[in-house]
């Protein structure tokens, strides 16, 4: 398995407050890594450090390159962000958003128009493609940007990443599940998916690793058997719960103590 | 319920009928005026003459055409286009609809800039040569226009993106203190200038040359072909600026761009032509009822609809109170004003 991202001392300072302590952690193609912890634990933080939307130090490199020496047409390729909500208010249709995902590729329109239409298949939006976007849902809305950094990983071959900045927060159940099924599907087919995630039991569903953050440092990394145990569930949320097998699957099943 | 996001008619077709209509509104404008001209004598003063066919046509028709009228509507086609094409550029970059040098102050700016050069520079005139003042007042327009949207987008933007409430308001601020110095200006003013400031007040295609013309469609291919080859990044922008980012489209540049060209083509019109408001606004929102968001097609649609609006509303201005030639800036005025309180009732909602 291949290393996508790498941290090297990576933090983040504002002011005095160090939002995130010195991390090296090394992040693999074919994984569905999950960042878990409490707000203001870093999750976030550590995902745009990563991407230099945050002034960091330490170094990061993405597929043996440092961040900063990628050009950023040809990392924008490579790598995807699905962001948490965009406030996207033109009336572009959904198929036209989807499209936007193309600016980084090189096809021709006839490509562009398979690419489109397979994404827009598997986020479910393709009875929704002439509709203007600004009428859909919330769930929806983050169903078509779903496809569209579909679309921009099109061109990514082998070295593919999509950050996935909370990507269940807006949705009702089906829909949480639907988006980290296909999120879960991207990594199998070898991209590295890194996804911040509140919700403890689907994090234990679909996490192939799990780092738990607190308070600015990476307290434990492992798959959900590792890292969801009562004792530092309890610790770093301050909150009793009882971890049990999942009857049916086996992963972990967390639930109130 | 709108269930398809914009008419699903070809672009071509879209753009054929608009260059139709823009020249079926040249050849009327050209016929049009407070002198009443015959269709086919307007249309034979065009032609260069012919020495077989006897010339009949009485001199004074032939300048009225040719120095008034012809270069009066190319005017108000090149500024109406330009325009447009700003008022969408600056749509795309404030995020919001409701962005246009006029509202947002940046023509306040501009014009502030271009009556500065004419009072400074005009009192020189002795020892100034005309095609420098000529030079001038563009660039300084430019200058004014160029600070109006920096300050605008500062005061506007925070960490999380455009405010439309602190962005309309930083207008007002800003047009009341252009307002004040244009009213301070008016006191050092000698008669000519004087008259040159009246014009920006309120815009008028009045004062067209050919020199301006030439500024004018210098400027207006200039900026069309600058902005199409940015149609893709800006359709990016729309998505938020971390989201062009991800894209990998360079976010920093794109909007430095954006405010340099439209404040350098709403600086030029305002030269030409004084402060011409509400087409920026109207004609993006036209073009996107018609077209959709995508720049690759809005911008192209939005210079012949802007060209085409702005020759109406001067057709409207010659003839309305004919004889008098009222400024066109009253009659985009009274067009664009109600369309900007519709915008804001429909946006009520959302501002904040």
């Amino acid at each position: 398995m291949s290393i996508a991202i790498q941290t090297h001392q990576l933090s983040v300072s504002i002011g005095s407050k160090q939002l995130l302590k010195p991390t090296s952690v090394a992040l693999q193609s074919g994984q569905l890594t999950v960042l878990l912890g409490p707000n203001g634990a870093g999750k976030s933080t550590l995902l745009k450090a990563m991407i230099g939307e945050l002034r960091a130090s330490g170094k990061v490199e993405v597929f043996g390159q440092t961040q900063k020496s990628w050009r950023s047409e040809r990392l924008a390729r490579h790598l995807a962000v699905l962001p948490q909500s965009s406030e996207l208010t033109f009336p572009f249709s959904v198929r036209e958003v989807v499209e936007l995902g193309a600016l980084p590729l090189s096809v021709s329109k006839l490509q562009l128009d398979d690419i489109v239409d397979k994404n827009l298949a598997l986020t479910d939006v393709s009875h929704l493609q002439l509709r203007p976007y600004p009428m859909l849902s919330g769930g929806e809305k983050q169903r078509v940007h779903f496809a569209r950094v579909l679309t921009q990983l099109a061109q990514a071959g082998e070295q593919a990443i999509l950050l996935l900045d909370e990507p269940t927060s807006a949705l009702d159940l089906a829909h949480q599940h639907n988006t980290l099924k296909l999120a879960k599907l991207q990594a199998e087919q070898g991209a590295c998916v890194v996804a911040v995630i509140h919700d403890l039991n689907l994090a234990a569903q679909y996490a192939d690793r799990i780092l738990l953050l607190e308070r600015g440092n990476l307290v434990a990394d492992g798959s959900p058997w590792e890292v969801l145990s009562e004792r530092r569930i309890e610790a770093v949320y301050g909150y009793p719960i009882t971890v049990m097998p999942h009857p049916r699957a086996d992963y972990p099943l967390l639930v109130s103590a | 319920m709108l269930l398809q996001a914009h008419s699903p008619r070809g672009l071509g077709s879209l753009l054929l009928m608009c260059a139709l209509g823009l020249y079926l509104a040249l050849v009327a404008s050209i016929s049009l005026g407070p002198m009443d001209i015959s269709f086919s004598d307007s249309m034979r003063a065009l032609l260069p003459k012919q020495s077989f066919l006897p010339s009949e046509l009485a001199p004074h028709i032939e300048v009225i055409i040719r120095q008034v009228r012809l270069p009066r509507t190319l005017l108000a086609i090149a500024i109406g286009a330009i325009l447009a094409l700003c008022g969408t550029v600056m749509q795309s970059l404030f995020r919001n609809p409701l962005a246009d040098p006029g509202i947002i102050g940046v023509s306040a700016g501009a014009s502030l800039g271009a009556a500065l050069s004419i009072v400074l520079f005009g009192s020189l005139a002795q020892h100034y040569p005309e095609v420098l003042l000529f030079a001038t007042v563009p660039v300084c327009a430019f200058i004014g226009g160029a600070l109006t949207t920096v300050l605008v987008y500062r005061l506007g933007s925070g960490p999380n993106g455009t405010s439309v409430t602190m962005m309309l308001l930083a207008g007002v601020a800003l047009s009341a203190l252009a307002g004040a110095g244009l009213g301070l200006l008016n006191y050092y003013a000698d008669d000519q200038a004087l008259r040159d400031l009246s014009l920006w007040t309120m815009g008028s295609l009045a004062g067209a040359s050919w020199p301006g013309l030439a500024l004018a469609y210098a400027s207006l291919l200039v900026l069309g072909v600058l902005f199409y080859r940015h149609a893709k990044s800006l359709n990016a922008l729309l998505l938020g600026e971390a989201e062009a980012r991800h894209l990998g489209v360079n976010v920093q540049s794109l909007k430095r761009f954006c405010i340099l060209l439209t404040a350098a083509g709403v600086g030029i019109c305002v030269a030409l032509s004084g402060m011409i408001g509400f087409v920026g606004l109207i004609v993006p929102h036209l073009g996107r009822m018609l077209c959709g968001p995508n720049h690759q097609r809005l911008l192209p649609l939005a210079a012949l609809l802007g060209a085409l609006l702005l020759l109406l509303a001067d057709m409207g201005a010659r003839t309305l109170i004919a004889p008098l030639d009222m400024p066109v800036g009253i009659v985009t005025a009274i067009l664009g004003a109600p369309f900007f309180i519709v915008l804001l009732i429909k946006q009520r909602g959302r501002i904040s």
